[in-house]
């Protein structure tokens, strides 16, 4: 074997082991999630309720046991006759003071729903995906679908078209064995695009985008996203910012907010 | 006439009339008031520091929400023909803390005498997903255990005591039975547990006259956000990169390997 020959050898060894690190990286996929600049984000508050939830006083709420001084019945009460009150159905109701008849009271009235959302189409990205009702994880968190391509309405919040609150629909923008999902672009809306939301009884409704936020994740204004008061709209909710390794998660969550479309 | 004294909460006269329908929204300077009517056959009136506030107010109802503000309320229960509170079966005094919400439930204690027992309602704001379900025992009956889906989830309960579950929102087939039987007191009955709504249900009525029931309201709006949009877990990963580099970096060494111990031989030759 010529000195030619072997030179070349160990040359296109070296080479190979030069090469194949630098492809490998550059062939590497990146995190999907996207870095975006707040647009409108003002009018986005606006449209909450001014008091998100409502707060109880929990502090000071405790057991019945807290609020009774005495309420142990007295002895006398015990020993009292057994006729019941003197039932007289035939006498007039007295009305001497503001009344309101008990059993006419409804406790808390129910607003009617929109059929549930199974279809969102975003036309200016090219989206147009299956719509699944999602709730909580076992940690609280926003149950997120499985399956990249379909995204998830939160089901105990209000129904996009209801009459107020902010109807959340929310996906992946990628995962690490799917790849990236059908709202890994949503970042790219702008105010004036398109969304329309088809429910179960073939309703379709549109909205216009209003604005965009990203926050990062500790930042994200989970109360206002997930109003149930305030104005109608519909918030789109993915992740952005940095890909943490250390956590496979994103550091931001990005927000879409759309209102109804006029007309 | 027997009477009863109790201290606990409830309402005014100016305001009886707005009271009803009222949100649970309420004011940190006012207080809400649900007043449960537990004692089978027996319709009333109830006066709130003097002023008929409920007339003919029927057994096995719910009334309410009250919203009234903070402050000492005296409340009379009468026969519903009475003229004025002057002869009532039954009083409270009730001191309401404002932004609290309560129940003031007429009902029979545990040998079936009519009593008031005043609950705080606990209307604090409650997990996303979860719903909050309060099971009172007032009726004239033994402690009790409750049961959803069929099983135990509040043993012992006695009169007037309450248990307070915070639970996954659900629809669940609820009873009641002797407590540590299988002996069914009340029920089953189907009780739609709405997430961030809290369902106050009143056993009431009496074991031995078997008027047993269940007296339900709900507060609804104590829900809460999830805790985070965790809407992502990074590029897909798959090996077959990591393969190949291996597989090239093997290769390129094993070249070179070869290639260099030829050069080296050939020097030292």
């Amino acid at each position: 074997m010529s000195r030619r020959r072997a030179a070349t050898s160990l040359a296109t060894g070296l080479v190979l082991v030069v090469i194949a690190p630098i492809v490998w990286w550059i062939t590497q996929p990146t995190p999907a999630g996207q870095t975006v600049s707040d647009v409108n984000a003002a009018a986005a508050v606006e449209l909450a309720s001014p008091t998100p939830m409502f707060s109880g006083a929990p502090g000071s709420v405790g057991s019945s046991s807290t609020t009774t001084s005495s309420a142990a019945p007295s002895p006398a009460a015990q020993s009292a006759a057994a006729e019941p009150t003197a039932p007289i159905a035939a006498d007039p109701p007295v009305a001497t003071a503001p009344t309101v008849p008990a059993s006419a009271v409804p406790v808390v009235p129910a607003v009617p729903a929109p059929a549930v959302p199974v279809q969102i189409a975003l036309p200016s990205l090219g989206i147009d995906a299956a719509i699944i009702p999602v709730g909580v994880d076992a940690d609280g968190q926003l149950e997120i679908p499985g399956d990249v391509s379909t995204v998830g309405w939160y089901r105990f919040g209000p129904a996009p078209g209801a009459g107020t609150g902010s109807a959340v629909v929310t996906g992946h923008v990628d995962d690490v064995n799917q790849g990236v999902g059908v709202f890994g672009r949503i970042g790219n809306l702008v105010p004036g695009d398109a969304v329309t939301v088809t429910d179960a009884g073939g309703v379709a409704r549109n909205f216009t985008v209003l604005s965009r936020e990203e926050w990062n994740k500790s930042e994200a204004p989970l109360d206002r996203l997930f109003d149930r008061a305030g104005e109608p709209r519909l918030v789109l909710i993915t992740c952005g910012g940095a890909f943490d390794d250390s956590t496979l998660g994103y550091d931001d969550n990005i927000a879409i907010t759309a209102v109804p479309t006029a007309g | 006439m027997r009477r009863l004294t109790a201290a606990t909460a409830v309402g005014t006269l100016a305001i009886a009339t707005a009271l009803f329908g009222a949100t649970a929204a309420s004011a940190a300077d006012t207080a809400e008031v649900y007043v449960v009517h537990g004692i089978p056959d027996t319709p009333v009136d109830v006066y709130v520091n003097g002023a008929l506030t409920l007339d003919d107010f029927q057994p096995e109802t719910v009334a309410g929400p009250l919203d009234l503000p903070a402050g000492s309320y005296d409340v009379a229960i009468t026969a519903p023909d009475a003229a004025d509170d002057s002869s009532p079966i039954l009083t409270a005094t009730a001191d309401l803390v404002g932004g609290n919400s309560y129940s003031l439930v007429a009902h029979l204690d545990a040998n079936g005498a009519p009593t008031i027992t005043p609950y705080a309602n606990d209307i604090s704001t409650i997990s996303a997903g979860q719903t909050r379900l309060v099971v009172r025992h007032d009726a004239a009956a033994p402690a009790v255990d409750i049961r959803a889906n069929g099983a135990v989830v509040l043993a012992g309960v006695t009169n007037p005591k309450e248990g307070v579950l915070n639970i996954p929102a659900a629809t669940v087939s609820a009873d009641v039975v002797l407590a540590g039987t299988d002996t069914v007191a009340i029920g089953p009955a189907s009780l739609e547990l709405a997430e961030g709504s809290a369902t106050y249900v009143h056993a009431v009525g009496s074991a031995a006259d078997g008027t047993l029931t269940l007296v339900t309201f709900t507060i609804a709006g104590l829900h809460s956000a999830p805790g985070g949009v965790p809407a992502g877990t990074g590029p897909a990963d798959t090996a077959v990169p990591m393969i190949a580099l291996i597989a090239l970096l093997t290769l390129g060494l094993g070249i070179a390997t070869v290639g260099g111990r030829r050069l080296f031989l050939d020097r030292s030759l």
